[in-house]
């Protein structure tokens, strides 16, 4: 007997009235926009100048019109399409960027958003808490530094990793993913999902990654990371990431975020 | 039973609006939810807030891939994180007038549902999306944010306690 026999079996008469299910979904659904929106109490348009000719080495993203990033102390940033115009990095950029990548692809709240950029490198971090979930609220942490900066042979050995893998992609880029648990800082229990991306013609080592708690979460822990493996890989993948370099609309949103403090004194 | 939405062959067009999709998926969405949960009232609920918060973010789960695929990713989510902030110990089904109306071998279908009350959420979630819906483990790992060696690991060990209940059972 097979499993998915027994299952198909076992719920074969399961049905629901779809009508009314689309009905109560978009009404709860319509209450779960209206709720975002009460906390985001300030709003702050950055318009993007949609140009029809890419100044990126490689397209933007796929993205929507829009997008929010909604902090927990109310500010709202509006990124519009990306234009392809870039600016020289900043902290408070690189942060805007990592809460935007990060609330494109899964609803929730930010909040402590750092940054750093300096000396070619660049590091942005955020508590991230997904709509979907009742925490505790994780750290998301971006790094993008110089290619020198990434493991020569790049393995999946090391003692501390509890799951890895390692793809080498289409374009040369090599891709590591693995799963760091019982983390020193946070303790038994805690684990931190990462991906490493070493691109050799960007000259880009990236590395982003989740947890399941935070400093802020007093010891307790979510049952997974607050982002995918699948998620990660996403945020990693999008083409504009560069360790000077960035959208302009991220570098300006940057400047309007509220709860953000730096992470270094030297910002560039 | 084949998952229309997931099947590259047989897959109809992305649906195009909100209510197109609940129509495409709705059925197969609560199906799953009631293998997770086992309670059909509990899975009433994880659907209708899995589709809401689709909804919520409508824009973003119309430019998806596939759309029914990341609704799914979000009732797996829920159900995941619903449980642990419940720390709910599943029991077996209390209300045997409910699965006893259904088709098939009641009993055994009783079983099943019993089966699956034994197992973490987890290891429940894993089984489902793997051997219900047939994805493939990359896309199972990705639902439960385990990595892949996890996933089959934890879907070696639930079938292996399944089997115990049903002694020929084939994955």
């Amino acid at each position: 007997m097979l499993l998915h026999d027994l299952m198909d079996d076992a719920v074969a008469d399961v049905t629901a009235d779809l009508p009314e299910l689309a009905r109560t979904s978009r009404r709860q659904g319509t209450a779960a926009r209206r709720r975002r929106r009460a906390i985001t109490a300030v709003g702050v348009a950055v318009a993007g100048t949609v140009l029809a000719a890419g100044v990126y080495a490689l397209v933007p993203g796929d993205r929507g019109s829009d997008s929010t990033v909604a902090t927990d102390v109310g500010t709202e940033v509006r990124v519009g399409e990306l234009s392809g115009r870039t600016a020289p990095i900043t902290a408070r950029g690189a942060a805007a960027a990592l809460a935007d990548a990060v609330t494109d692809r899964v609803p929730g709240t930010i909040s402590s958003l750092q940054g750093s950029a300096d000396r070619g490198e660049a590091m942005a971090t955020l508590v991230f808490l997904p709509d979907h979930g009742p925490g505790p609220a994780g750290t998301v942490f971006l790094n993008l530094q110089p290619i020198s900066m990434a493991p020569e042979k790049p393995g999946c050995a090391m003692p501390w990793m509890a799951t890895c893998s390692l793809e080498q992609q289409p374009n040369g880029d090599i891709r590591r993913t693995y799963l760091e648990e019982d983390d020193t800082e946070f303790g038994q229990g805690s684990q931190r999902l990462t991906v490493e991306v070493i691109s050799p013609d960007r000259g880009l080592r990236l590395v982003v990654s989740a947890m399941n708690t935070s400093p802020s979460a007093d010891g307790a822990m979510g049952i997974m990371p607050v982002l995918t493996s699948g998620e990660l890989r996403d945020i990693a993948a999008l083409p504009w990431w560069g360790r000077t370099r960035l959208p302009v609309e991220y570098v300006e949103a940057g400047e309007r975020l509220d709860d953000y403090a730096d992470a270094t004194e030297n910002e560039s | 039973m084949t998952d229309l939405a997931d099947d590259p062959v047989t897959a109809p067009p992305a649906p195009g609006t909100f209510d197109e999709l609940v129509l495409a998926t709705g059925e197969r969405m609560l199906r799953t939810a009631v293998l997770l949960t086992g309670d059909r009232h509990a899975a009433e609920d994880l659907v209708q807030s899995a589709y809401a918060q689709a909804y919520a973010r409508w824009r973003l789960v119309s430019r998806a891939e596939n759309p029914a695929a990341y609704t799914r990713a979000i009732l797996t989510r829920l159900y995941l994180s619903d449980r642990r902030r419940k720390r709910v110990r599943e029991h077996p089904l209390h209300d045997k007038a409910d699965v006893a109306a259904t088709t098939g071998d009641p009993a055994l279908r009783l079983s099943l549902m019993e089966a699956l009350a034994t197992l973490p959420p987890l290891d429940r979630a894993v089984l489902v999306l793997r051997y219900f819906h047939d994805l493939p483990v990359a896309e199972v790992a990705d639902q439960t944010g385990l990595s892949e060696s996890a996933c089959r690991t934890r879907a070696s060990r639930a079938l292996a306690r399944l089997r115990t209940h049903f002694p020929d059972l084939n994955d």
